[in-house]
């Protein structure tokens, strides 16, 4: 996995790409502190450029949102395609998240 | 004054090689006194000498050594041959084998090297050098074989760790007993992608009509997800599906499953209740990959979304009866067998596994296997993710 983090007005955009698996623990640690440290409430991760996801990878944004929540940053998840989205669709993701195409 | 720690710490770790066994073989009675006294200044005591190349060999073949210190020119057999003979016994495979050189005949040490030697030391012998460059061996081949050791005490407790992982599930006797009892077909694989994985399975004799089964996914793979598993089983005992809904059991479970599990870690779910005498199907899920009904000759995939359990407390399942008449065959697996990718590197998807199962599926029993011949024909190996597949049809 891939990932660019991008500030816009009133939160941050996190691009990611490639494939998200277990092996991405690590990396995912520095989104998360991205987050830690941001403004505004509303934290974008654009799916767009991602190409697989699994279980350990939907971990992740559960991690992730259990750290915006308490500071009332609400979290979309944007632009998933193909096996993607049909794993947060499965997973029934936008009963957490904003889910948007 | 008190010694440096680090220092006493570095010599610690240093301690175990003056245990070692060094074999010195040199023609040169000063040339062995001076190594020898070397090896004993880094706390080296248990030292033999050999003076020509047979009686090097013979002294290895006999009493074996930690490390071999030895002369290009020695009468009879050569150092570059005795070096070959050592490395060709299984004892001097890996052993650290040190030649002796001389810059004049034997530049850069090409040929000791081309000989098998871990390393040379050039004539006339730096003591200082000679100390140095055996210690670093000696040390590398004790922190190799420590290393060793450790690998294969973690493959016997992962070995062992598996067996009993396998023991949760139900065992082939357990599956014909339940397959006679209620007059279905029934087949079960479990193949974890490393020694341990996430998946689990099980059977549940509701009454007379009734079977349940239930398969879970626990998220990630390995050790960890399998500690969830045996976490997951001892639930089960305390919480037996006996006398509930699908929906109201998952629910249920989902409760301590919460408490349990640290953010980030969850479970999908699929459990369902076939009922013979009624012919249905009433299921619940979380999340999990969508189960292949095949009857009539028509492949339909079961809704299995919702939220997996253990993340929040009150998460949308997905519930659903369906009709499973005589002739219905129901596949349920896990993701691997959806997210496993073909010769050309393509997911083999849902469409990929609905065109395997049908094609599969025809011709009676042993319709898993056919199907699990076909996948493995099409996807590359090894596969990323645990592989557990159910498959139950009743009797036409």
């Amino acid at each position: 996995m891939d990932y660019s983090v991008q500030e816009i007005d009133g939160g941050i955009v996190v691009n990611f790409s490639g494939r998200m698996t277990l092996v991405d623990h690590d990396r995912f640690r520095s989104v998360i502190d991205s987050m830690e440290k941001m403004h505004g409430s509303r934290c974008i991760f654009d799916l767009a450029g991602l190409d697989f996801i699994d279980s350990s990878g939907l971990g992740m944004f559960l991690i992730a949102r259990d750290i915006a929540m308490p500071r009332n940053v609400e979290i979309e998840l944007r632009g998933a395609t193909g096996s993607v989205r049909r794993v947060l669709q499965i997973a029934k993701f936008d009963t957490l998240f904003l889910v948007r195409d | 004054m008190l010694a440096d720690p680090a220092t006493i710490q570095a010599d610690a770790r240093r301690a175990p090689f003056t245990e070692c066994r060094v074999l010195v073989v040199d023609a040169s009675g000063s040339s062995r006194d001076e190594l020898g006294r070397c090896l004993a200044r880094i706390g080296l005591t248990r030292i033999d000498f050999a003076e020509d190349g047979e009686a090097g060999l013979a002294r290895f073949a006999a009493a074996g050594a930690d490390l071999v210190i030895l002369d290009v020119d020695v009468p009879g057999m050569d150092g570059l041959e005795l070096c070959r003979s050592i490395r060709r016994m299984p004892a001097g495979a890996d052993l650290p084998v040190i030649i002796q050189t001389s810059p004049a005949t034997d530049p850069a040490g090409v040929r000791s090297f081309e000989a098998g030697a871990s390393d040379i030391i050039a004539k006339p012998i730096n003591p200082g050098e000679c100390m140095t460059r055996v210690r670093l061996h000696l040390e590398k081949q004790f922190l190799l074989r420590n290393l060793t050791d450790f690998h294969r005490r973690l493959e016997g407790e992962l070995r062992l760790a598996r067996s009993m992982q396998l023991s949760l599930i139900p065992d082939q006797r357990r599956i014909s007993a339940v397959a006679a009892r209620y007059g279905v077909e029934l087949e079960g694989v479990f193949e974890p992608s490393d020694e341990l994985g996430g998946d689990f399975w099980t059977l549940f004799e509701l009454d007379a009509d009734r079977l349940g089964i239930l398969v879970a996914d626990f998220s990630g793979h390995g050790i960890s997800a399998a500690i969830n598993t045996f976490r997951f089983h001892t639930l089960l005992e305390r919480l037996p599906p006996h006398g509930y809904e699908p929906t109201e059991w998952l629910l249920m479970l989902n409760r301590p499953l919460k408490d349990l599990l640290p953010v980030g870690q969850f479970a999908t779910c699929f459990y369902c209740i076939v009922d013979t005498r009624q012919g249905t199907l009433s299921y619940a899920a979380a999340g999990a990959p969508s189960p292949l009904l095949v009857g009539a000759g028509e492949a339909t995939m079961l809704d299995a979304s919702g939220l997996m359990l253990g993340i929040t407390n009150s998460p949308m399942l997905t519930s659903d009866t369906v009709p499973f008449p005589p002739g219905a065959t129901l596949l349920i697996y896990s993701d691997a067998m959806t997210e496993a990718v073909d010769g050309q590197g393509h997911l083999i998807g849902e469409p990929g596994l609905v065109r395997l199962a049908t094609e599969a599926f025809q011709g009676g029993p042993g319709r898993l296997k056919r199907l699990l011949a076909a996948f493995d024909k099409v996807a590359q190996h090894p596969l990323a993710d645990d592989l557990t597949a159910i498959c139950i049809s009743r009797s036409a």
